[in-house]
């Protein structure tokens, strides 16, 4: 009789073990489209009982299947392809304000204050021409003031989202921290965690998107996950970011371990979306900001050189017709001269007292000055250093923009590759469902017959 | 390697998101006629581009410049050429009074007529134009001469800068043309004949023929002298037009757009289009046929 509650048994274990391998499967169809999610099998195995060959089956549970190699190369080509796009995105505000068809239109009121210095030439006693120059003048130094109050505000704007986005790494890594906790816990229990490690991968996707996350398991089968040198999540503890700026202005990202000291790991942070507002805000913004700094400080400086050397109609020489200070800040500070203001007389056009009110030469050189190289270190016309500083600003632009590119393709790359492995195939997950489907059939057939045998035998009896 | 739907429903996705953006940019270029939109587009030809624009700004300053002085040097070349008409009829009336056939009525007669052309000269040496007074020199807010004829004007050139570095004089010297600083008092000529003719001195007026003569030549010698710089004008207004036509070729060429290659581009992104709607309608058929 032990042969027929044997196959009794046998088809019991059969219909629970294809049981729970659609149930695996109905899982994996379940969640083909939830991010983060990796693919399941159900793991069954021979049940095993002494040294009797039994011949059942049992759901020994579930395997993920996981590359942590191939994730590990997913995060950090997301964090490359973050870091570009949140670069870029800065690069294209940076961009427009030196576009002059749709930007501040600085060239065009450098060459409106060439054309008004060349129509004084002309006409020198014209109060109109006069007027003009002021006007342009004073439009030139707006226009510069406000490319270099734009920038700025964009350096504030980043300050802010940075702040947001070290908020979000915070909650990230505290989320990251808190699910390494419960999954110790579960797997000390004999359970399985699953779904918890699907959450957690999920998260350090998200944290890798924000900044350069190393992530590996520690001898004791710790998760750690780093950032540049310092340790931003170990098992179920937390660090926290905390965002500040240097005696210079630029940003400063703080990292502080539980019960630890204060760590400044500002120059680590190369990738990600921090990465990239770091870069956009500190290099890029920085750079354009001196450059157009040094450019205003050459341009006034020079026209302030011959604007003082000529007489104004007043007999008086030696002003300035602009107002500026060190070069650092130019841009931002620069205006007419005060004295200048309502003032067209005192406008130098005249080269001595002499030819007054008709002489121009100075007009003519004042005209003259903005076609010489007096910028970039005497050797650039201002049209031209304000051109190289516009082909400056494209070409970090493209570069970006290719960057974006290029690592959005290896991050497509990566993430077919890790795809490859943990991502759910409904042709594959069809197949097995027919299986588990078939063999569950004749798990049910088998019980049917042990039931008959049964049935026959009480029959007998 | 193993296909996961999700690697397909990406694939379709990234394929169809980077065709539509090249077929966005290629119709942008198509509409617009313009290839460099923004610095990145092209870093090189749009700091170019901002350079030759300069350079046409330049070329339409100097012309608006050369246009704003060359009625002044019209204008004073054609009031040398009304002085220079007054003294030959003072030359002229210096030759017919110098005859000893002329009474002294008659010369008094010619006497009014000599005062009255050097009133005109006078009036002529006064010339106010859009600038101020033609003949001052630099001193253009105040006549140049008094009724007395003293010049109160100096000899300074007025300028303008013609082209990048070339600053040339546009004024006429008042001073070269009708005082001694040019060979003679050309007024102070006329009072003579006019004061030799009223007091009927008839060696008086033939001691003024040569002087004005020379004076003549002196007032037409100045007279060439606007006439070269108006051809002068003329000339650098020309250059800058077609200087200013080059410009804009060149301009176009950095950031226009070639019409017949932005058709193809937009034609080409189209078919990168078509394509990648078709592969993913073929992709999603397949699948839809496998599981449902």
């Amino acid at each position: 009789m032990a042969g027929i509650s044997n196959l009794l048994g046998l088809a019991r274990d059969a219909l629970n073990a294809q049981a729970f391998g659609l149930n695996v499967t109905g899982q994996n169809v379940a969640n083909a489209n939830t991010p983060g999610y990796v693919r399941r099998d159900a793991v069954l195995e021979a049940r095993v009982a002494g040294t009797i060959t039994y011949g059942g089956v049992t759901a020994a549970g579930i395997h993920r299947s996981v590359d942590s190699f191939l994730d590990e190369r997913n995060y950090v080509a997301s964090s490359f392809e973050e870091g570009a796009k949140s670069r870029d995105q800065s690069l294209g505000a940076i961009e427009n304000l030196f576009n002059d068809t749709a930007g501040t239109g600085l060239s065009g009121s450098l060459d409106a204050l060439f054309t008004s210095f060349s129509s004084l030439g002309a006409s020198p006693s014209d109060p109109t021409a006069r007027a003009v120059v002021l006007q342009k003048a004073d439009e030139f130094a707006g226009r510069l003031r406000d490319t270099s109050n734009q920038i700025a505000t964009l350096r504030t704007d980043l300050l802010t989202q940075s702040q947001g986005t070290t908020s979000r790494i915070n909650q990230t890594a505290s989320q990251i921290a808190k699910l390494n906790g419960q999954i110790t816990l579960t797997e000390n229990t004999g359970g399985d965690a699953a779904d918890l490690k699907d959450q957690r991968d999920k998260l350090v996707t998200d944290l890798s998107g924000k900044i350069n996350a190393h992530v590996f398991t520690d001898g004791s089968g710790k998760l750690v996950i780093a950032t540049g040198g310092a340790t931003l999540v170990e098992g179920d503890r937390a660090a926290t970011l905390a965002v500040d700026t240097h005696a210079d202005g630029s940003l400063q990202i703080n990292l502080q371990r539980p019960g630890g000291t204060v760590l400044d790991i500002t120059s680590q942070i190369t990738r990600g979306s921090l990465g990239g507002i770091i870069e956009a805000r500190d290099d890029d913004a920085v750079a354009m900001s001196q450059k157009l700094d040094q450019f205003a400080y050459d341009v006034a400086t020079a026209v302030n050189t011959q604007h003082a050397a000529g007489y104004g109609t007043d007999g008086v020489n030696g002003r300035n017709l602009f107002a500026i200070g060190g070069v650092a800040g130019a841009a931002a500070t620069i205006a007419l001269d005060p004295a200048m203001v309502g003032h067209p007389e005192r406008l130098a056009a005249a080269s001595s007292a002499t030819s007054l009110p008709g002489g121009a030469d100075n007009a003519n050189l004042l005209a003259g000055v903005l076609d010489k190289p007096v910028t970039s270190g005497n050797t650039r016309t201002p049209a031209e250093a304000y051109s190289d500083i516009v082909g400056e600003i494209g070409q970090r632009k493209a570069a970006s923009a290719q960057d974006v590119e290029v690592r959005g393709a290896m991050h497509a790359q990566t993430k077919a590759m890790r795809e490859s492995v943990s991502g759910v195939s409904m042709d594959e997950e069809l197949v097995s469902l027919s299986s588990y489907q078939r063999a569950y059939q004749a798990a049910s057939k088998l019980l049917q017959t042990a039931d008959e045998l049964l049935r026959t035998l009480m029959g007998v009896i | 390697m193993r296909i996961s739907d999700n690697t397909r429903f990406e694939a379709m996705r990234q394929s169809m998101a980077t065709s539509q953006a090249q077929y966005f940019k290629a119709s942008r270029e198509a509409s617009s006629g313009v290839r460099v939109g923004a610095p990145s587009d092209d870093p090189i030809a749009a700091a170019q581009a901002l350079r030759v624009q300069s350079a046409m700004d330049r070329t339409t300053a100097y012309r608006s410049s050369i246009n704003t002085v060359r009625g002044d040097v019209e204008l004073a070349e054609s009031s040398l050429a009304d002085a220079k008409s007054d003294l030959d009829r003072a030359h002229e009336i210096a030759l017919r009074a110098g005859s000893g056939q002329m009474n002294a009525d008659e010369r008094k007669a010619l006497g009014i007529e000599a005062a009255q052309l050097k009133e005109h000269l006078l009036a002529v040496a006064n010339t106010k134009s859009s600038q101020g007074y033609l003949f001052g020199g630099t001193q253009t807010a105040v006549a140049p001469f008094s009724a007395s004829g003293t010049f109160s004007g100096d000899d300074l050139d007025r300028n303008i800068e013609l082209a990048n570095g070339v600053v040339t004089a546009v004024s006429t010297s008042g001073a070269k043309a009708f005082t001694v600083a040019g060979g003679r008092d050309v007024l102070g000529d006329l009072d003579a004949l006019v004061t030799a003719l009223n007091s009927n001195d008839q060696a008086g007026v033939l001691a003024t023929v040569n002087a004005l003569d020379a004076s003549g030549r002196q007032i037409l010698a100045a007279r060439v002298d606007a006439g070269l710089k108006v051809a002068k004008l003329e000339a650098a207004d020309t250059a800058h037009e077609q200087t200013g036509v080059s410009l804009a070729t060149n301009q176009q060429t950095l950031v226009g757009s070639d019409p017949a290659q932005a058709y193809s581009r937009l034609a080409q992104a189209q078919q990168g289009v078509d394509q990648a709607i078709s592969v993913s309608k073929n992709i999603l058929d397949t699948l839809r046929s496998t599981q449902i």
